[in-house]
């Protein structure tokens, strides 16, 4: 057995988690197990300070945890010990904006439901033990699930970043910028900053003009202007554009975000990924060309 | 002139700001509602036909082939604006040209463009061309948002005008 067996009453059991499994944490947490059982589970979750509600599946070895972390309900699944997933649940959005997600995503994926109440979106993690895990890899999946649910909030729009704003200050924008783990070079013009960065292999630059508004772009080959005007009738929120600057030609995507109406950091964060989603179709179209 | 070219966006950058001012009127809320902004990420027909009578838009309403799709023809400055509403989803603006255009003209105001864009369309031997602007609303947005979509888009034809009999 890697880990001892509690005695079932809760005093105990808590004790017996803080007493084995934290300060043992430590000493446990390299230890390499391929299964956990239920038992070992909820010590684990007693450990993390997770006051958890537990049911079984109808499907015999299936035990789900119903609990609240970072004011979101969550829940992890215990799959024969062999695997754990952890989910949390956020209102129904486009398919759109799910593989957005799904295309930065690393350690979570969000999914679309529908069930007799409606749409909902469920972000979901996995963790095979069978291959062979660790304490301390167990605690490491909660922590990251709860920074993936965090930024998948601001996302889905239930982060509580709604404070609206008319001008888009610098500190405000890099702010952003950093939630998204985007790493820029900045150019500070007259009245306007330009922020360069790479997303998904392509060089995106976002402009402020002063606060009011937003102009993100990336640059591709140079297209003939029926191709450059073919690409606007069919799309949405983007520009596309021929340039010939200095005798150097090529097509721009651009996209604005007028903040002089009033936005917030989710409206903005959304403006700045929603464009990869744009940027990855034009890149297929331009490749065709 | 606004230019948005790589070069010459960051020394153009101060023009831009004060023409950005100049672009259209900016929406600075509606003073009667002093409760706090609400973002939504779906438009309802109810709340843009609140938004447009607050804003004294008299509409006529048509409903698309699509469930959820509805449009708001209506004048503005003499000229014939229609607002899409695809399924509370996004929004869509737009005010269609008979003049000929080329589409090397229609690349040059798209590449002065921030909040419009010009599209040349061609339908059997006819041709004509749209400006138009779009509104993600699954983003989020507020009414102000929308009331300054509208306004600014005023100020886009405006000056797409004058680019025209320049």
């Amino acid at each position: 057995m890697r880990w001892r067996r509690f005695p079932c009453s809760c005093v105990v059991a808590c004790l017996t988690a803080a007493c084995l499994v934290v300060p043992g944490a430590r000493a446990q947490d390299d230890k390499v197990f391929k299964q956990l059982t239920a038992a070992e589970t909820e010590a684990i979750l007693q450990a993390l300070k997770i006051d958890f509600k537990k049911t079984p599946a109808k499907k015999e070895g299936i035990v789900y945890y119903d609990f609240q972390r970072g004011g979101h309900k969550m829940r992890l699944y215990w799959y024969n010990g062999k695997d754990l997933m952890l989910d949390a649940v956020f209102p129904g959005m486009s398919l759109d904006r799910v593989n957005q997600w799904n295309v930065r995503a690393k350690f979570s994926r969000a999914c679309l439901h529908r069930d007799a109440k409606g749409e909902f979106t469920a972000l979901e993690s996995n963790l095979d033990l069978a291959g062979g895990a660790t304490e301390g890899a167990v605690r490491h999946f909660f922590k990251v699930f709860d920074d993936e649910v965090k930024l998948f909030a601001k996302v889905a729009g239930g982060g509580g970043d709604d404070a609206l704003y008319t001008r888009v200050a610098s500190d405000k924008l890099e702010a952003i910028l950093k939630s998204l783990s985007i790493d820029y070079r900045k150019t500070q013009g007259k009245g306007a900053a330009a922020y360069e960065f790479e997303s998904n292999n392509f060089k995106l630059r976002l402009v402020n003009f002063g606060g009011e508004d937003l102009m993100i772009d990336a640059q591709f080959k140079k297209l003939k202007l029926d191709d450059v005007n073919q690409y606007n009738l069919n799309r949405k929120f983007i520009r596309c554009v021929a340039y010939n600057v200095g005798g150097r030609e090529y097509t721009s995507l651009e996209s604005n975000l007028d903040c002089v109406g009033g936005v917030t950091d989710s409206i903005v964060r959304n403006f700045i990924r929603a464009f990869d989603i744009e940027v990855a179709e034009f890149a297929k179209y331009v490749q065709g060309k | 002139m606004l230019g948005k070219s790589l070069v010459g966006v960051l020394s153009l950058a101060l023009a831009a700001a004060g023409a950005a001012q100049d672009k259209g009127p900016q929406d600075k809320g509606n003073d009667k509602d002093k409760s706090p902004p609400k973002v939504q990420r779906s438009v309802t027909s109810a709340k843009l036909e609140s938004i447009l009578q607050d804003m004294k838009i008299k509409y006529a309403k048509t409903a698309g082939k699509n469930e959820g799709v509805h449009y708001y023809d209506f004048e503005r400055n003499n000229f014939k604006v229609r607002l899409h509403n695809y399924q509370g989803r996004d929004l869509w603006v737009d005010v269609h040209f008979t003049d000929k255009v080329s589409l090397d003209e229609i690349n040059q105001w798209n590449v002065r463009a921030k909040f419009s864009r010009a599209v040349l369309i061609k339908n059997a031997d006819k041709q004509s061309t749209s400006l138009e602007a779009q509104i993600d609303c699954e983003g989020g947005v507020t009414d102000g948002m929308i009331r300054q979509f509208i306004l600014r888009f005023d100020g886009e034809i405006k000056a797409f005008v004058q680019f025209l009999t320049k």
